[in-house]
């Protein structure tokens, strides 16, 4: 019964917590690459490189390259623990770590792993590419990909049945509450409002 | 010891040592102005005993309206002593005790994870979580960045590691002796920066908990070292609860940035403001995109760690937990509690404060390292170490490039450059003129003045400062700095900036 409870109290906490990404547009527009301005970044960087060698030059100054680190910056992004709070809530992003902790340590789930681990690349490099991308649609599957993992990993959290587990699934529900206050203005940071 | 280890321990200290000290006077460009601080006060306690406001040897030095505490004074006391008064000579320490703490970590690590079963062997040379840790930390962007610059906080992190050290050897061999020496050097951090105040007592509190609850033969030899640790550090949380020792947190605290009615608001919002400036240390755009954004910290656009990283933090993290080591637990707890001082300050995140983090990070990535390469085969094994050592060797040389020869001239006005040249000018037309006056808009510039050249008497002036007439015309040397609407006939002299637009610094006017 206190398991039912609990996970409905992290549904609605969970749904709050999305409902405030749906309120702005354009997640892509934060993660989105843009290339437009590389060539002026490139300008800009070299002008400091006054009797440098060329070949250094062009060994660390090169679109290649700028175009490899940016994306893994945008990329890594993806992962940032703010933004997953961001996304799932506190108590969420606990069950979305546990669950991936229980998913790679369990052999028989790697597979199902690597499964969900390639849907969800596929959506990130999706929204990294040029827009238009429809946001509702990229936002809402990453949100469910991770849910689903953070959900599982809940699961397997309370089914060891110990009483720390509900102090502190109890705890992570009070500061998600906490959070969600002032959540409005941290997804501004990620999304840009129209 | 083995000679293998030794070996390792030389090399890995020559490398920290060479990349902390190699061009340490002229890159970072200039001399911050706590550095300048530290390097005057030093060098009046070596003179005249006092500080610069005739305190004599004190334990907390005035500073710019509030109190630095006093190891690395003096500290530099003793580099200025040897090495003169210089640039050198006040980031000895950091960079000295930055090398140190790559040692320690090594040694350190060598003993907490000893027992990995399947090495990584490359011709008859053993390779285990405390080589990757140590050559990692060598190399580390943001260790470097702390290291080369005269930071208190980076002389405090060698004294919790040599504390956490001490206090492995004190397990081993349950002396009081090493208990105490241990105390002490975590003691020694608390006198070092401030932000060890909230750290150091969290960590030592964990590690006294751990040797009362798991050794219960040594609990009288902990209840002496709760009661040595309290009296040893019992002036600074004196001096913690009066106006003097609460200035800078007053100044920096995350509270004053929210304002509330009541208690209810209050009881809502701290908590959440304490969260979100705590996670904000855990962020990976933070970590690895463009930390803290201050020029003075890092090259900006530059994380903490190499991007190439990244995946080796997410497996050494999954790894970590699922291994059966128990120091995992106390890693974990001591990553968990180094943001905890920091969070409630301002700006957060901040690089300078969380610096300490580093190490549970760097020992995190380097288990993911190791954990990978072990998972591997043989042939795979030595593919992969090839791959990573590619790209991380690229990464770090594109790294040393942006800081030997951009860093230098993008950051130039974060490091004070500039005002060495103020000074030598004004000596040059020292004794042409009457009254030397700087305007106000030049900074703190009497302590460049005071660290340079003390014998020069100057006068800070407002903007709406008039020159008095008893000065007479042509007696009296202005400097300022630059204007668009300055009339160039006065001006006798500039001094630019080394950067590559030579920007104007600053001028000297005739009155």
């Amino acid at each position: 019964m206190i398991r039912k409870i609990i996970f409905i109290a992290v549904a609605v906490i969970d749904f709050i917590t999305l409902r405030f990404w749906f309120a702005c547009s354009h997640l892509e527009d934060r993660f989105y690459f843009s290339r437009f301005d590389m060539q002026l970044r490139l300008d800009d960087v070299i002008h400091n490189d006054t009797g440098v060698p060329y070949f250094i030059i062009h060994l660390f100054h090169n679109k290649l390259i700028q175009t490899v680190i940016d994306v893994v910056k945008e990329y890594i992004l993806f992962w940032d623990p703010v933004f997953l709070i961001q996304l799932l809530s506190f108590v969420g992003f606990f069950g979305f770590i546990y669950g991936l902790y229980k998913l790679g340590i369990k052999k028989q789930r790697r597979k199902l792993f690597l499964i969900w681990f390639i849907s969800i690349s596929v959506i990130q490099l999706w929204i990294l590419l040029p827009p238009p991308n429809p946001f509702l649609l990229t936002t809402g599957l990453i949100a469910v990909l991770c849910q689903a993992v953070a959900f599982y990993g809940l699961w397997q959290f309370t089914a060891q049945k110990k009483w720390y587990v509900y102090i502190v699934l109890l705890i992570l529900i009070a500061v998600s509450v906490l959070w969600i206050f002032i959540l409005p203005q941290n997804v501004y940071n990620y999304c840009i409002k129209q | 010891m083995k000679r293998s280890v030794i070996l390792f321990a030389l090399f890995v200290t020559l490398l920290a040592g060479f990349l902390r000290f190699y061009k340490i006077t002229t890159n970072p460009p200039g001399l911050y102005i706590d550095e300048a601080s530290i390097g005057y006060n030093a060098y009046s306690l070596l003179k005249t005993g006092k500080d610069e406001f005739g305190v004599p040897h004190p334990l907390w030095f005035r500073s710019f309206g509030d109190y630095k505490v006093p190891v690395y004074i003096y500290m530099t006391e003793g580099s200025i002593a040897i090495f003169g008064k210089n640039e050198f000579a006040v980031r000895f320490p950091s960079a000295l005790f930055g090398t140190l703490t790559v040692t320690l970590v090594y040694l350190l690590l060598r003993n907490l994870f000893p027992n990995e079963k399947k090495k990584l062997r490359f011709k008859n040379f053993d390779i285990g979580v405390a080589e990757i840790a140590a050559f990692l930390l060598a190399i580390s962007p943001w260790h470097l960045q702390f290291s080369r610059g005269g930071f208190e906080v980076n002389v405090g992190l060698f004294f919790v590691v040599f504390g956490c050290y001490i206090l492995w050897i004190y397990w081993k061999k349950q002396s009081l002796f090493f208990l105490l020496l241990g105390l002490f050097s975590f003691s020694a951090s608390i006198y070092t920066y401030p932000v060890y105040r909230i750290i150091t007592p969290l960590i030592v509190g964990v590690l006294l908990l751990l040797f009362f609850l798991k050794k219960p033969s040594l609990r009288y030899q902990v209840l002496l070292g709760i009661l040595f640790f309290a009296v040893i550090n019992l002036p600074i949380v004196l001096f913690s609860l009066t106006s003097a020792g609460t200035a800078r947190f007053v100044e920096t605290s995350a509270f004053s940035e929210y304002k509330t009615k009541s208690l209810a608001e209050a009881l809502l919002t701290y908590p959440t403001g304490i969260i979100k400036n705590y996670i904000s240390f855990f962020s990976f755009r933070f970590l690895f995109v463009s930390g803290d954004g201050i020029g003075r910290h890092q090259i900006v656009n530059f994380g903490l760690l190499p991007l190439w990283q990244f995946p080796f933090l997410i497996i050494g993290f999954f790894s970590l937990l699922k291994s059966k080591l128990k120091i995992k637990y106390l890693l974990f707890i001591f990553l968990a509690v180094i943001p905890v001082g920091a969070s409630i300050a301002v700006p957060s995140p901040q690089t300078l404060r969380t610096l300490p983090m580093v190490i549970p990070l760097t020992i995190i990535i380097s288990w993911g390292v190791y954990a990978f390469l072990t998972s591997l085969k043989k042939k795979k094994q030595l593919a992969a170490v090839l791959i990573i050592s590619i790209v991380a060797l690229y990464e770090f040389l594109f790294y040393l490039h942006f800081y030997y020869v951009h860093y230098s001239k993008t950051n130039i006005l974060d490091w004070g450059a500039g005002y060495k040249e103020v000074v030598e000018k004004t000596e040059k037309y020292q004794k042409k003129y009457d009254h030397i006056v700087v305007d106000h808009k030049m900074g703190l510039t009497y302590i460049y003045f005071k660290f340079y050249n003390d014998k020069i008497p100057i006068e800070t002036v407002s903007d709406e400062w008039k020159k008095p007439q008893s000065w007479g015309d042509g007696h009296t040397l202005y400097i300022r700095p630059y204007y668009q609407d300055e009339q160039t006939t006065k001006i006798i002299d500039t001094v630019y900036l080394k950067n590559e637009n030579k920007d104007v610094f600053a001028r000297f006017w005739v009155l």
